[in-house]
């Protein structure tokens, strides 16, 4: 990886970072803000390598849980699970731009259902179907698009090196 | 372990999330950060403050610009807010006003506790020089009686003229036809205090007549009562000189000025007797 690439992909992964621990709580938007960290992963995992991918993903899930959460280690355990899976299918399929974007949301979705299911495992208690249709599925489609715009950042950066 | 990295990345990726995973579980439930943790997060946490508080700004400053209808509601909800806040703090600066001056009659009646005294709103006020009079809301059922003098801590504000039930009125010190036997303090020489000194229309003093030729009076020597006459008491404050008479003059000695601030008289005492 270029001294280029280390510091595009180190300065969003800061901006990730506060985006998701300061910026986007702070709007009130019915909570429905996507997961930076969790598209800058799956981004780097898309464009660079599954090891950036899964770099960026521990580390930032574990900053983002150590600032907000209570709960230590949730949230990079999803954050390389989505990203190895998506590793495993871009292994073997080019999906197109439309597909790919619905591959990240899938994923996002998968993390979502995680997150809810686990947290209700632990005790909490919420409207599960409720939570997934209005809350989960478009937080999913948000981090898809987010997905997408990193993808089409980091494609100047990328100039053609793929070290999948 | 390097190969490991490269071979096997899903594997230590799985490796690895169960490891969190793990971690996670342990963490559920803790009260207390650990000592990393809080490291970590205090560092951070200005930081995080100072993005957040940016993040508010940018929020409000598109909220104004894209929503100014929501803006004009908040400025509405803002202003009879501070409406609200205006008024108590009217009631509030009355309120330590009344304390000052209540707290000074208070001090007043500790310093002269030879004194048996009443407190008594002013409630009403004529401040025209030749008829100065002001009512009080205090009368005969409150032991109120003719000529008790009325006091304030500043010094002597009049005595009672005229007493009804509920109320009295006193003839100021600013009264044309007021007249106290008083001395100087320091000399002891004693002297007669009525008669305003004006300077236009506004009255600046009081006319100090009849003292001993041989008087040894000074600008800022103070002026008490003598307790000739048995309207006032022996020792109250009246006033201090202000300006001596030139010698030629021949109707009056000196000039004395109240520290009483008339047009602002709002509570008084009247003194209803003294001990011995």
């Amino acid at each position: 990886m270029t001294a280029r690439k280390r510091i595009t992909l180190g300065i969003w992964f800061v901006v990730s970072l506060f985006l998701d621990t300061a910026v986007l709580p702070r709007w009130n938007a019915f909570g429905l803000v996507p997961f930076v960290m969790l598209a800058l992963s799956l981004s780097v995992t898309a464009m660079f390598s599954l090891q950036s991918g899964l770099v960026i993903g521990a580390l930032g899930g574990l900053m983002e849980d150590l600032l907000c959460e209570s709960m230590v280690g949730l949230t990079p355990a999803l954050c390389l699970l989505a990203a190895a899976a998506l590793h495993r299918v871009l292994m073997e399929n080019q999906p197109k731009p439309l597909l790919l974007f619905l591959l990240f949301t899938a994923l996002a979705f998968l993390v979502e259902l995680l997150l809810a299911s686990l947290s209700w495992l632990i005790g909490m208690r919420f409207a599960f179907g409720a939570a997934m249709v209005y809350g989960a599925l478009p937080r999913a489609i948000l981090t898809g698009l987010w997905t997408m715009a990193f993808m089409w950042l980091f494609k100047r950066v990328r100039k053609g090196q793929v070290d999948r | 372990m390097k190969n490991l990295w490269k071979n096997r990345p899903i594997l230590i990726a799985l490796v690895a999330s169960l490891l969190f995973l793990l971690l996670a579980a342990l963490t559920v439930g803790r009260r207390t950060a650990g000592r990393g943790e809080d490291l970590f997060s205090s560092a951070l946490l200005p930081i995080q403050s100072g993005v957040g508080e940016l993040t508010d700004e940018v929020t409000d400053f598109f909220t104004r610009v894209f929503f100014p209808s929501q803006v004009q509601a908040e400025n509405e909800r803002l202003k009879k807010t501070v409406a609200a806040y205006e008024r108590r703090l009217i009631l509030y600066e009355a309120m330590e006003q009344e304390n000052a001056r209540l707290t000074e009659l208070l001090d007043y009646t500790s310093a002269n506790d030879r004194f048996y005294f009443l407190a008594a709103p002013v409630t009403a006020k004529n401040l025209n020089p030749y008829v100065d009079t002001l009512t009080i809301g205090a009368g005969s059922r409150n032991g109120v009686k003719e000529q008790m003098a009325v006091v304030n801590g500043q010094g002597i504000v009049g005595r009672v003229i005229e007493v009804g039930a509920t109320y009295s009125k006193v003839r100021t010190m600013q009264n044309e036809d007021m007249r106290i036997s008083v001395m100087v303090e320091r000399t002891r020489d004693e002297g007669m205090l009525g008669g305003l000194v004006l300077s236009g229309d506004t009255v600046v003093g009081l006319k100090l007549y009849y003292l001993p030729k041989d008087a040894d009076i000074q600008v800022g020597d103070t002026i008490v009562t003598s307790g000739l006459g048995g309207i006032f008491p022996k020792g109250l404050d009246v006033g201090k000189v202000f300006e001596l008479a030139a010698e030629d003059n021949g109707v009056y000695d000196a000039c004395v000025k109240s520290e009483v601030d008339f047009a602002h008289l709002e509570e008084v005492l009247v003194i209803l007797e003294s001990e011995g």
